[in-house]
């Protein structure tokens, strides 16, 4: 089974083709359709997705009656919907969907829920290979040219949000909770002061890149 | 509860009242005739000695006449309320006397004279009372030397009007008894209604507008209730309506966040994927170009929201006399683009007729409702405007509107195809807009559509105002 692969139903053509482009960038392969018949039906023919993304309201066939469907293949399901009402979170919860996640939301907070859905379903990939490294998530050991580089955990933590959300810029707030997490009452200088350690032990200086008033964005 | 025991209460008074009256007027009747009896009788005996005393005396002619006689005379009467006094110059000498009165006291009674005509007689009267005990006492003034007192006992008629008091009293209290007995039932009965009257409006307080009261009665509580039903009725409506009214702004509220969500997603979506993704050139140039979509997909929903909001505010419109020509003109230039970007041809039948329209609002109208009809019809189809006499319509023949889709395509926000029409710009406002627009100018929207054939968008004038039947 392909990970990478998610599908996307949405009807709202700029929201599905903006979410689509967000995750090409993170490396994953995204499909759309904009009809949940349409999706239904080609879900028959093919349905090696790592995970799923479905409007609630849908022309044809809703978001709530695709869920059973989609289910049975194994795919794990995050709604998409504008309806932030609590009856419908739940009837979307319990009907086995993963996540939810109410209209107008935040990009990098849609791949965060994506990457952890995929861990939760055992889909998250236990090595990456990323330029010249290899990144083994569950030895939390790095290696460059095969060459084993020694690295603090929080380091290594940092460089994992960073791998995971290649290409795309995250703030220095958003790294602190990410990596050290909701608790830590630090400053974001810790950040920068392990983005530099990161540089220099990888030899990333031009891959990580510092967005002014945005944060680091990791390229490849 | 109270009124009742008011009503009885006065009801009471009054009868009593009345009652009083009537006794006092009996009472006062009876009294009168009874003293006026006891004195004619009391009178009657003092005469009756008297004459008997002067017949003898003319019998004897004045022999044997003396005070032994006379004495024998009162006692032979068997009479023990005579008085008689010898009265000769200054010395009085008693004759008779068995009352426990003396002369001096018998003189000084407070007499007056007193005549019965149909009785002889010349008596003076007065009226006496000795140890409870009434008396009335005459006077003889014959011009004989005897002092003659006769005192008769007329305290029965004060023991009759005793009895006949009591009598009275007990009358009275019997009717009043009775007056409560069946006032109280009867007002019970009259008074039931207002009770249910009370709980019914109780309940309507508390909420419960269906409650109706059964009306059975013509007065004055049954027209009472039938106006309470009336206005119990005019409440449930009202309430209903608002309820109505309160539940659509909600339904549009919600419709409206909906929409407005799903642009702004793109566009904050969008916007963050440029500050934060590493996009190649072509991937940003299609990311503002969405967000410059969705901006224009905005600005017609405040546009529309803005005319539904001034449109919704029941102004009367300034209706000038408008040439269907002119706006047909007008919807043609405006659809033009429109009409080439989908191939399709726009038509017109009109036969020079004039309406009473605000002609900017009804121009608009029929753009929205060509905008629906191109949106229904396939590319390369054929949109056709046709005005009678009282109506104007736009016709297309596209896939038509199911049934039981034709009354809430009226409804804000609703779509038939969802996602066609926002492939084709639609928020869904435009046959809102349209019935509000209808509205303004008196005249009503209707449907008539078959699927697969086709649909006509027909705005028929049923207010003469708006039509010019003599310029035809």
């Amino acid at each position: 089974m392909q990970k990478s692969n998610i599908l996307i139903v949405e009807d709202e053509e700029p929201i599905a083709r903006m979410i689509a482009m967000n995750l090409k960038v993170a490396g994953y392969e995204p499909t759309i359709f904009q009809d949940g018949q349409e999706a239904l039906e080609a879900l028959k023919e093919h349905h090696d997705y790592g995970l799923a993304l479905l409007d609630v309201m849908l022309p044809g066939i809703d978001g709530f009656a695709l869920l059973p469907e989609v289910r049975q293949y194994d795919i794990p399901v995050i709604f998409l919907t504008a309806r932030d009402d609590l009856s419908s979170k739940i009837s979307g919860l319990t009907g086995g969907a993963e996540d939810y996640i109410v209209k107008p939301f935040e990009v990098l907070e849609l791949l965060v829920r994506i990457e952890k859905v995929l861990a939760r379903s055992g889909g998250g990939a236990q090595k990456v290979t990323f330029l010249d490294m290899e990144i083994n998530f569950e030895e939390h050991s790095v290696r460059k040219n095969g060459q084993e580089i020694p690295l603090k955990p929080m380091e290594f933590d940092l460089l994992a949000v960073l791998v995971k959300n290649k290409n795309i810029a995250i703030s220095r707030e958003k790294l602190l909770h990410l990596v050290w997490g909701v608790d830590f009452m630090g400053e974001t200088r810790t950040v920068d002061v392990h983005i530099g350690q990161l540089r220099k032990k990888l030899g990333l200086n031009s891959h990580i890149k510092t967005l002014s008033k945005v944060g680091y964005r990791l390229e490849d | 509860m109270k009124l009742r025991t008011r009503i009885t209460g006065i009801s009471c008074l009054a009868v009593l009242a009345a009652c009083v009256a009537v006794s006092a007027l009996i009472w006062g009747v009876t009294m009168r005739s009874y003293q006026n009896e006891a004195h004619a009788k009391a009178w009657q005996n003092a005469t009756m000695t008297q004459s008997r005393l002067i017949r003898r005396m003319e019998e004897l002619g004045g022999r044997y006449f003396n005070d032994s006689y006379l004495h024998y005379f009162f006692k032979t009467e068997s009479d023990g309320y005579s008085v008689c006094y010898r009265v000769q110059d200054t010395e009085t000498a008693e004759i008779y006397n068995q009352t426990v009165f003396q002369l001096e006291f018998l003189k000084n009674l407070n007499y007056a004279p007193v005549a019965y005509s149909e009785f002889e007689g010349n008596f003076d009267m007065a009226q006496l009372n000795w140890e409870g005990r009434h008396y009335l006492v005459f006077q003889s003034s014959s011009g004989w030397d005897l002092q003659y007192f006769r005192i008769e006992d007329i305290t029965y008629v004060w023991e009759r009007m005793g009895r006949l008091t009591g009598i009275l009293v007990l009358i009275t209290a019997g009717v009043l008894l009775c007056t409560m007995a069946f006032l109280s039932p009867i007002l019970k009965r009259a008074l039931k209604p207002l009770q249910e009257l009370n709980v019914s409006a109780r309940q309507i307080a508390e909420g419960q507008y269906h409650q109706r009261l059964a009306v059975s009665r013509r007065d004055e509580i049954g027209q009472l209730s039938e106006n309470f039903n009336k206005m119990a009725a005019a409440v449930e409506l009202r309430t209903r309506s608002l309820e109505e009214s309160e539940l659509k702004k909600t339904l549009f509220m919600g419709n409206l966040t909906h929409e407005l969500k799903t642009p702004m997603t793109s566009i904050s979506g969008y916007a963050q994927t440029l500050l934060h993704a590493k996009l190649s050139e072509e991937d940003q140039k299609e990311a503002l170009t969405y967000i410059y979509q969705e901006c224009g997909r905005l600005e017609r929903l405040s546009r529309k929201m803005m005319k539904l909001l001034e449109l919704d505010r029941d102004v009367e419109l300034a209706l000038t006399k408008t040439p269907i020509e002119d706006i047909f003109r007008a919807v043609e230039r405006a659809c033009q683009e429109l009409m080439r970007q989908r191939q399709m041809t726009l038509e017109w039948e009109e036969a020079g007729q004039s309406f009473f329209v605000e002609q900017d609002l009804i121009t608009d109208a029929i753009i929205n409702l060509v905008d629906n009809a191109a949106k229904a019809s396939k590319a390369g189809g054929k949109i056709l405007l046709r005005a009678g006499a009282d109506f104007i319509e736009v016709e297309d023949f596209g896939k038509g509107i199911p049934k039981e889709e034709q009354e809430r395509i009226l409804e804000p926000f609703y779509m038939v195809d969802k996602s066609r029409s926002r492939k084709v710009g639609g928020a869904g406002l435009g046959l809102a807009l349209v019935v509000l627009i209808a509205k303004a100018h008196h005249c009503e929207l209707k449907i008539e559509s078959e699927v697969g054939r086709g649909t006509v968008m027909r705005l028929a004038f049923t207010n003469c105002l708006n039509c010019d039947e003599y310029s035809m």
